[in-house]
């Protein structure tokens, strides 16, 4: 009896030796079967991601609130630092604005006479819903950020996210009570939009860096820096001009857009749901959203 | 009655805490830390984890919550999924074979090994992430995320320590 216990524990170890090896060997297979997955069919991987961040989002959602707290008092001490500064330049776009203010009330009856003339279709409306930012990749390969907003929400696949500056991005994947954004400048991000002057369209193509570029764009465009970058509404998955920054340089390589969302400060956004009532198939036909 | 509750409380902590205390920091990297002039990364927890563990003991973190864990950070940092595991596992690979080699060592021969380590674990990230998205990712934020990632190791690495003595190993 002890003696083929013995011979047991002799062989027990070298046989967990390879049974560890063969396991590692395994996980590792596993592994790359999952990225090669993920490449070839995105639904099943997606679905499966949206499940561990849906579980995971109420953590993120409690620990984000102390540090989006912490956050707030580093921004206090450093706007108490640019105060005067800050104060300076405020007074200065006051009055500016006020000035804006009063073209803007004139054009919009102005528009609404025409409008009316001219028996155009208005844009549908849009609703939105707010969502709390409770994640970002932390990673140097993605700009994505998870949000406290899912279908429950009203939130669905590719729709707009914007903050108070302009648009922040789309959404990437909605779940049940959570969902992500892809960035305007991560490297899978496109967006159709428009130069405001001069209407030329072109394509924003994001690269992970802070400034996305312009591509796609007509020959002979003329761009300098400066110029307002919106949304052209093409596609029909956003609504048109949604401001998204302006032109930051241009030369031979590249046009590079500075974006007007303060990535820093991001806490919350509007998700749009924005639906053409021509254009998506789900909608009932009485369901419209246009005036 | 209570001594077989501590008992088994401890029984359970030995095995939960490591692998718990990690899934911890990993939830931790992905809360928006919005610090003005930084670029938006924060440290590879995780690598820092098996690296640790993977010499200390590596029991306590088994290549299957390797596996996990890096499936787990994949699924909530928006990476290919499989892409953490596999670098993760690599990572948990050079730590058991080499952990002859720090075992007894001073700490900055630990630190030495995990300047190597983490780097190739972040430069092996990237080539993944270029693979997967067929294109050549600014390597930039990768090389900020390895620069903070190995000045983080001390401070996590101590952290273990103190929740490694803490661990009283069941009878």
């Amino acid at each position: 009896m002890n003696a083929t216990g013995g011979r047991l524990q002799r062989l027990a170890v070298p046989v967990r030796v390879v049974v560890q090896r063969f396991a590692f060997v395994i996980l590792i297979g596993a592994a790359f079967a999952i990225m090669i997955l993920g490449k070839a069919d995105t639904v099943l991987v997606e679905r499966f991601r949206l499940a561990i961040t849906d579980a995971a989002a109420p953590v993120l959602e409690v620990i984000s609130h102390p540090v989006s707290g912490l956050n707030a008092g580093v921004q206090e001490i450093n706007q108490l630092w640019y105060l005067r500064g800050e104060n300076v330049r405020l007074r200065e776009e006051v009055a500016r604005l006020s000035n804006w203010q009063g073209v803007a009330r004139r054009l919009e009856s102005e528009n609404a006479i025409y409008r009316a003339l001219l028996r155009s279709r208005s844009e549908p409306q849009v609703s939105f819903a707010s969502a709390r930012v409770i994640g970002d990749s932390g990673g140097p390969f993605v700009r994505t950020l998870l949000v406290n907003a899912g279908s429950r929400d009203g939130v669905a696949d590719g729709q707009g996210v914007v903050a108070e500056a302009g648009l922040v991005g789309r959404i990437a994947a909605a779940g049940h009570r959570s969902s992500r954004i892809l960035l305007v400048t991560d490297l899978n991000s496109r967006i159709p939009v428009v130069i405001e002057g001069s209407r030329h369209r072109a394509l924003l193509a994001g690269d992970n860096s802070n400034f996305p570029r312009l591509t796609f764009l007509a020959g002979g465009a003329q761009i300098s820096p400066g110029d307002r970058v919106v949304t052209s509404g093409h596609g029909g998955l956003l609504p048109s001009g949604v401001p998204i920054g302006t032109v930051a340089a241009v030369d031979d390589a590249a046009i590079t857009v500075q974006p007007f969302v303060d990535w820093d400060r991001l806490e919350y956004v509007r998700i749009l749901r924005f639906d053409l009532p021509r254009l998506s198939g789900a909608r009932e036909a009485g369901e419209h959203h246009g005036r | 009655m209570g001594a077989e509750w501590v008992t088994r409380l401890r029984r359970m902590s030995w095995w939960v805490t490591p692998p718990v205390l990690t899934l911890a920091l990993v939830l931790l990297g992905l809360i928006p830390i919005g610090l003005p002039y930084v670029d938006p990364v924060t440290p590879a927890f995780a690598v820092i984890a098996v690296y640790y563990w993977s010499i200390y003991r590596p029991e306590h973190l088994p290549a299957g919550v390797v596996f996990v864990l890096g499936l787990v950070q994949d699924a909530l940092g928006g990476t290919p999924l499989g892409m953490s595991s596999l670098v993760l596992l690599a990572v948990f690979g050079l730590g058991v074979s080499q952990r002859r080699v720090f075992i007894g060592k001073s700490v900055l021969v630990e630190w030495g090994g995990f300047l190597l380590v983490g780097s190739f674990a972040i430069a092996a990230s990237w080539v993944l992430a270029n693979l997967f998205y067929e294109t050549i990712i600014d390597p930039r934020p990768a090389i900020t995320q390895a620069v903070i990632t190995i000045a983080a190791y001390p401070c996590v690495a101590w952290l273990f320590v103190r929740a490694q003595r803490g661990l009283v190993k069941p009878a």
